[in-house]
């Protein structure tokens, strides 16, 4: 008896050390990559050199935005994460790496932008990045989806900027892909690129020549932003 | 039994000596200090190997007020407090335009070009040994300071690296979050009706003031050409930092905290008052191939269009972001 106790004791006592409190770690992970480049051009942060659908001339000088929820498909059912992830090519971005069973899934699925549990003002956690994605309260509250700037060259051939911003719950857009092969233990890497040349006229084309060159208090125009985001993204590999 | 009482306490003096916990070494120990940031501001990043310390603080907060260390050419008798006072927001004080001293812990970029970035001990460390080109032996023959550095890091040295970690901890101590303003965004108080009126023509695209000055920093941390000039030989800004074109005339954005009284503005001084700042962006904006996106939205060439009276309401609602308990409190005065 007293053996059983001392043994119990001395296990007890060095489980409730710290150090022990560690939770095993799931067996799978599932980490995005995302590569971006212009028509398949590299991605420069200066001078205009693109030339997009509407053969208007551009430079990007800024791309920050929001992908939310990301789910996996299988056995015809979606299986969400409940999560978000704020990107920027030109600074730091938040790394999307989730848990998952492994196994085989069909599909692949995220929102473009946060989706409405995470579009209102201070949802987010109070992070620099977030809060200049800040959508005022004064015209709604939330966070912008997308912010994409750059300049481009007008008729005359002089230089003139263009501001590109999605918000609104409205604008939230669901892309899914296809997933080949199987998830497997440890970490698999999915591994995406973004063709930013899309956002100027995958479905409506971006012609500054004959509308505004900005999205702010225009929604149709907004709205149109966001059709084309639903066609930057593709899987370019997994493994 | 007595030898098995005496092995079963001496195994859970064991176990329990073996919790990481109790390995902390007792000797060298800092008096560690809560950053007093409210909960509607951004999480702050802390080297985990510089926390805030009452020893470090203090230590930093004699070194800014030190005029005794400058060496540098025409900096002889000046300090960080020189150019940088507490009235006015550790701005200077209607001489120069330099970029107020104040929630510097959230900062990416420094200077108005961004010409220094980094962690602020990094930028510190700058200032002490580059730019004032401090004189060590002044420390070193200070018995205060002897004391100082080494109640203040545990190999006591005094030199430019633990200095640095002392100025950057007493800068990042110098947190203004106390205004109108922020009460209003806490829920504590109302607004005027002016003040109102101000606050919702800077947060939307009618004075389009938040791109910029986002919430509630008020700064984006960012660079832009807010159309000053159209001729950029001395106004090149952050392209002599990066050398690309369209840097060219960027500036980085000001934090507007106590932007009452922080004047004159802009990176070369040229606007006294508020008013004239407005004014700027109402009727001013100069075009450049390079001028901000933001600024360029078609029916807004000839500016923001706002009234007399909206020029007001924006003024009124700038003036709820003074900080008078930031601008007189004695944690940032000269020991």
């Amino acid at each position: 008896m007293f053996r059983t106790i001392f043994f119990l004791t001395i296990i007890g006592l060095l489980y409730s050390c710290k150090d022990d409190d560690v939770v095993d770690s799931p067996s799978s992970f599932l980490e995005f990559g995302i590569s971006y480049d212009v028509g398949g051009d590299e991605l420069l942060e200066d001078s205009i050199a693109y030339k997009n659908q509407a053969d208007i001339e551009f430079s990007i000088s800024r791309l920050e935005y929001f992908l939310s929820d990301v789910a996996f498909h299988r056995n015809g059912k979606w299986a969400s994460t409940q999560n978000y992830a704020y990107l920027n090519p030109f600074g730091t971005s938040d790394r999307i790496r989730l848990e998952i069973e492994p196994g085989n899934y069909d599909s692949v699925g995220f929102h473009i932008g946060l989706s409405s549990s995470w579009n209102k003002s201070n949802a987010l956690p109070s992070r620099l990045n977030y809060m200049n994605m800040a959508w005022p309260d004064v015209m709604g509250g939330g966070y912008h989806f997308l912010k994409f700037e750059g300049h481009y060259l007008d008729s005359m051939g002089a230089s003139k900027g263009f501001a590109l911003h999605v918000g609104k719950d409205e604008s939230l857009r669901w892309v899914a892909f296809p997933l080949a092969g199987s998830v497997h233990d440890g970490t698999n890497m999915l591994h995406f690129r973004m063709d930013i040349l899309e956002w100027m006229g995958a479905i409506h084309t971006m012609n500054f020549h004959e509308q505004p060159p900005y999205t702010m208090g225009i929604d149709s125009l907004m709205f149109k932003l966001a059709d084309n985001g639903s066609r930057v993204f593709e899987i370019i590999k997994q493994e | 039994m007595k030898l098995r009482i005496a092995t079963f306490v001496l195994l859970i003096a064991l176990a329990i000596g073996s919790c990481k916990d109790g390995d902390e070494p007792v000797g060298f120990q800092l008096t560690p200090v809560n950053l007093l940031i409210p909960a509607h501001f951004p999480l702050m990043d802390v080297p985990e190997w510089n926390t805030p310390s009452l020893e470090r603080i203090e230590l930093g907060r004699r070194l800014y007020y030190d005029e005794r260390l400058a060496r540098g050419m025409g900096l002889e008798g000046m300090s960080c407090s020189g150019c940088h006072q507490q009235e006015t927001s550790f701005s200077s004080g209607q001489r120069t335009a330099v970029l107020p001293h104040l929630n510097l812990g959230w900062a990416t970029f420094f200077l108005w070009n961004g010409a220094k970035e980094g962690t602020l001990e990094d930028v510190m460390e700058f200032e002490l040994r580059d730019f004032f080109e401090a004189d060590l032996d002044v420390l070193k023959g200070d018995p205060g300071y002897v004391s100082g550095f080494a109640n203040a890091f545990e190999d006591g040295g005094v030199n430019y690296g633990n200095a640095a970690q002392a100025l950057a901890q007493f800068v990042r101590s110098m947190i203004s979050a106390n205004s109108k303003f922020d009460k209003f965004l806490q829920g504590e108080l109302e607004l005027s009706a002016e003040e109102q009126r101000g606050y919702e023509i800077f947060n939307s695209e009618r004075g389009d003031c938040f791109h910029c000055h986002a919430l509630p920093l008020m700064t984006d941390n960012s660079f832009h050409n807010i159309g000053l000039v159209d001729k950029f030989k001395d106004h090149l800004g952050r392209y002599t930092v990066t050398g690309r074109t369209a840097d060219v005339g960027a500036f980085k954005t000001p934090t507007l905290r106590n932007v009452e009284v922080t004047a004159p503005y802009m990176h070369d001084d040229r606007f006294a008052t508020l008013e004239e700042v407005i004014e700027h962006y109402n009727t001013g904006v100069l075009q450049s191939p390079t001028l901000d996106p933001i600024m360029t939205k078609a029916g807004k060439e000839t500016g923001l269009h706002l009234s007399e009276t909206d020029k007001g309401d924006l003024i009124a609602f700038l003036k709820t972001l003074t900080d008078t308990t930031f601008l007189t409190r004695k944690a940032l005065q000269k020991p």
